[in-house]
């Protein structure tokens, strides 16, 4: 977003169903969509499927996206909303397996076939967020990488705006001690 | 305080930009290329129900953000506008040591005498240079014999014998500096360092399990003791800690007779003297440090023992302070000592007077030289500490370092330090022993490995003395799940199993960290989320959508038993003995149609009969969201007098309709309860009384009752701010027949014990 007027000329662009121009915001936000979803959902699969659900749904309403500014804010709002069903889902499914063997719960969350695989490579970061309730989870990945103010987060996730900052607030705290003993849980609460 | 916000303020900034700015592989389909590619061949069908996708927000939600924008005069968003490039090299900065990067620039020369003769004990995990590193460190209890033979082969070591501590801990820090050296080589070029970094080091820790496990949940690190301590006159509650004798620190204590309040705000110890009720303020005395701020302290007859995090000219050059006030006049407090030693303060613990202080020292991988040993040896009282002392796990992968040193307060000298490189993952302290866990590191394959590695160090009468090293699958929730009893050591794990599903498990060590018995594959796909050992039987909770609780029978050590397990909904983060027959869960209870953890819960067990738990009573508080003894113990309250318990919790009315119409949220906040559609949630604690909370903190005491079960006792009004610092800040404690709620650096509430009537009230 170094260029805002360029990203406002692009949007607009994409609005008469340009697709390259589409491809080109997208370029400029995709790492930080990808690492919010991984971030919320944990998993990697997951993640995958729904930047690309919500990119491609982004490209398809874009046109109802009245005030180009809002662009950021916008699809990370339809990243939220596609997430938090997600969650429910991993919830529902839990529900509907909780008095099976255990064996057929495999899936759920994390019990994906690449999953191996993306656990070698989970950094701390990575880490440090799963430290965070699903609620701080959120509020911090749409704060950071989707850059929005607490207003938006606020309205995003139907909470008050004081509630969005303080919980931002003490999250990042968590994370910084997190982060701060090197992965170590049970640091100093000074 | 302007320097305070500032720095909160600072850190908030690191923590963003190192959150931004953490690398992560992008899967190939995301590629802007191949996401190009299919928006243009996309179906009209598709395009046509995607536009109507339920997950768009609405034009007028987005207008209505619009507005409030234009109203905060916000541009939106967090201004974070990094370059990519600068992103990059940015991430591997703060790859592991996060932002804990320290700069040491002081050219040191080695100060005072370095213990010329090697401590065995500690020298037995000892390399001796590169070429026997990597047998040696397949087997880290190979025994000292080896040790000194190798030493001997080697008459072309310039280093003597007793260095070879510093000199592993060079090794291993220099390790690191190449691993992270090696994120910056093309992919062609990582495959060749890597090979021959692997022939150079193959520091191979357990090359077998390749993979780094899940970390741990953070917000469970609450779980107590029964802690009534007793003085002449009155019996009083001492700060909630792990193990009973062994003393934590905390921001507010008593002694029965005073209470000590650190004033972190204004950096002032505040002592009062209470009786029956009474409070009266004797003394204020700032404690603020040019270059430190204080945590917690502890009280030992006339000795207050306070201890500060300092800075020092960097931010991540710090120390820990140890200062010691004589308090025989508790109108007029006096300095008496400060100790110091390098770090930033991990814990700290009191035994019988003897103060044990753990700090975490990092060093800057990038700023090593052999030459100087302040690049890669931790100092306490600006002295290095002596090879002997120095324990070098090459297996774990750390540039932390914990110094640990003993200080005997009343005759206000240092007994003993020792550093050990690791240590960082779970601290656990018996009345006996000091134990660490620590993941294994493969350097074979650049990972952290499943296993947990346990070093054991005892500390009789503040000499601390290496013992002996275990290891386990998996890792440790807090340090409530290890446990030292009758010369043996249990602890329950969660770790991944060969079918890379999660698993739990139950270890039995002897006291030389045999393994003796295990249980493993308990509660696939959970996690452990508390634990408490009470005598022979450890208790346990998984969680998966409901909250298993496990009691297992470890009577006799070598054949544990699984004696039961219930479930119920949400789960309990925190354990608390409730007399001989009873266990308290403090947790969250799970919203199954959101996925969050909505509000607290309380819980009581009946464990009278092991082989058959009972929930017998649960009490939801609906739209209290957080508790202070989930992240700290110390804030628990427990009088086991009368079995009544406390904590500070905050409140915040979730049904409320914030109407984005109006012009100013915050005053809305206030009346929100009333104006609420949809009060049905609220129920559950309003039939118990009829009272209407408003958001905010409150100091919440409960009792017990086994006809009527949670029966709430009090819920003082701490703050209409919710998520107010006295959520933190504030401790109950009982003297005698009162209550006193302290919220640090505010004010002391007395209560009558018997009506939960305001007795008194002091500033």
């Amino acid at each position: 977003m170094e260029n805002n007027v360029n990203m406002y000329e692009l949007v607009n662009r994409a609005k008469q169903g340009d697709a390259h121009s589409f491809a080109l915001i997208y370029e400029q936000i995709y790492q930080d969509l990808y690492k919010t979803a991984l971030y919320t959902l944990r998993n990697p699969e997951d993640a995958e499927n729904v930047v690309s659900d919500t990119v491609l749904d982004a490209y398809a309403g874009i046109g109802g996206l009245r005030d180009v500014t809002l662009f950021r804010s916008w699809i990370f709002r339809i990243l939220s909303n596609k997430c938090k069903r997600i969650i429910a889902g991993y919830i529902q499914e839990r529900a509907n397996v909780s008095e099976e063997p255990v064996e057929n719960f495999e899936g759920v969350a994390d019990g994906k076939k690449d999953f191996t695989e993306q656990v070698q490579n989970k950094s701390l970061i990575a880490h440090a967020f799963e430290i965070l309730s699903d609620e701080e989870r959120k509020i911090v990945t749409l704060t950071i990488y989707g850059e929005l103010n607490s207003d938006e987060v606020a309205a995003e996730m139907g909470l008050n705006r004081n509630t969005v900052r303080s919980k931002y607030s003490r999250a990042l705290a968590k994370m910084r001690n997190y982060i701060g003993n090197g992965g170590d849980m049970y640091g100093q609460q000074r | 305080m302007d320097n305070r916000d500032n720095m909160e303020k600072m850190m908030n900034d690191v923590t963003e930009k190192t959150i931004k700015a953490n690398y992560e592989q992008i899967p190939e389909s995301l590629s802007p290329e191949n996401i190009e590619q299919k928006l243009a061949s996309m179906t009209q069908g598709e395009y046509q129900s995607r536009m109507n996708s339920r997950d768009i927000p609405a034009p007028e939600e987005m207008a209505k953000v619009q507005e409030k924008k234009m109203k905060s005069g916000s541009t939106g968003g967090k201004g974070l506008k990094i370059v990519l490039p600068v992103i990059l090299a940015a991430v591997f900065v703060f790859a592991l040591g996060a932002g804990i990067i320290l700069a040491i620039n002081k050219s040191r020369e080695r100060t005072g005498d370095v213990s010329t003769t090697s401590d065995v004990d500690t020298s037995s995990k000892s390399g001796k240079d590169d070429k026997t590193d990597s047998d040696k460190d397949k087997d880290p209890d190979e025994n000292t014999d080896k040790d000194s033979d190798k030493s001997g082969d080697k008459d072309d070591d310039k280093e003597s014998e007793d260095e070879d501590s510093y000199k592993q801990a060079f090794d291993l820090l220099n390790n690191i500096s190449k691993r992270y050296d090696e994120y910056y080589y093309t992919d062609d070029d990582v495959v060749y360092e890597v090979e021959e970094a692997a022939d150079e080091d193959a520091f191979s820790g357990d090359s077998t399990a390749t993979y780094k496990a899940d970390s741990t949940y953070s917000s469970t690190e609450a779980s107590s003791t029964l802690t009534t301590g007793n003085s002449d006159e009155v019996n009083f509650t001492d700060t909630n800690v792990r193990t009973e004798g062994v003393s934590e620190g905390d921001i507010i204590k008593t002694d029965g007779k005073y209470i000590y309040d650190y004033d972190s705000y204004t950096e002032h110890l505040e002592i009062y003297s209470v009786d029956d009720g009474q409070i009266e303020k004797l003394s204020r005395v700032n404690v603020l440090m040019d270059d430190a701020y204080g945590s917690k302290m502890y009280i030992y007859n006339d000795s207050l023992v306070f201890i500060a995090q300092g800075y020092g000219e960097d931010w991540y050059d710090s120390s820990v302070y140890v200062v010691v006030y004589d308090i025989s006049d508790r109108e007029n407090p006096e300095y008496k000592d400060t100790f110091k030693q390098q770090g930033n303060l991990n814990t700290t613990r009191m035994v019988d007077g003897i103060l044990y202080t753990f700090s975490n020292k990092y060093f800057d991988v990038y700023a090593l030289d052999k030459k100087d040993y302040g690049t890669y040896i931790p100092t306490v009282s600006d002295d290095f500490i002596p090879a002997s002392n120095l324990i070098v796990n090459k297996d774990c992968y750390t540039e932390n370092c914990m110094v640990m040193t003993s200080i005997d307060i009343e005759k206000g000298e240092f007994i003993d330090e020792m550093a050990m490189f690791g240590g960082s993952s779970t601290f656990y302290m018996s009345t006996e022993s000091i134990y660490f866990a620590d993941r294994y590191y493969s350097w074979y394959d650049y990972s952290y490995s499943d296993d947990s590695k346990l070093t054991k160090i005892s500390y009789k009468d503040g000499e601390f003395e290496y013992q002996c090293t275990g290891d386990f699958p998996g890792y440790l929730n807090d340090d409530y799940s290890i446990d030292e009893y009758n010369g043996y050591l249990r602890l329950v794990t969660t770790y991944y199993g060969s079918d890379w599903t999660r698993k739990n498990g139950l270890y039995v060590y002897d006291e030389n960290l045999e393994t003796v018995s295990r249980v493993l594959s308990l509660a696939e796909n959970e996690e452990i989320k508390s634990a408490r050992f009470m005598g022979d039987i450890a208790y346990f909770v998984t969680f998966r959508n409901t909250d298993p609780l496990f009691a297992v029978d470890l009577s006799d050590p070598e054949k544990p038993e699984i004696l039961d397990y219930l479930k119920i909904p949400g789960f309990s983060a925190y354990l608390h003995p409730y007399g001989d027959d009873k266990l308290l869960g403090i947790g969250y209870d799970a919203d199954e149609s959101t996925g969050w953890t909505s509000c607290i819960k309380l819980t009581m067990f009946d464990i009278s009969d092991p082989t058959d738990i009972v929930e017998e009573d649960t009490l939801i508080m609906d739209n209290f969201d957080g508790a202070s003894v989930l992240d700290n113990r110390n804030a628990f309250m427990f009088n086991n007098e009368d079995g009544t318990f406390g904590f500070a919790a905050d409140y915040y009315n979730y049904d409320y309709d914030w109407g984005w119409e109006e012009e100013d949220i915050d005053e809305e906040d206030e009346e929100d309860v009333e104006d609420s559609d949809e009060d049905v949630e609220v129920e559950e604690i309003e039939e118990e009384d009829e009272y209407e909370y408003v958001d905010g903190v409150y100091y919440m005491v409960f009792d017990y009752d086994e006809e009527e079960g949670f029966v709430e006792k009090l819920d003082y009004q701490l703050s209409d701010m919710y998520y107010d610092m006295s959520l933190y800040n504030t401790r109950g404690i009982v003297i005698g027949d009162y209550l006193y709620v302290v919220v640090s650096g505010e004010k002391i509430v007395s209560f009558d014990t018997e009506s939960y009537e305001q007795v008194d009230e002091c500033d």
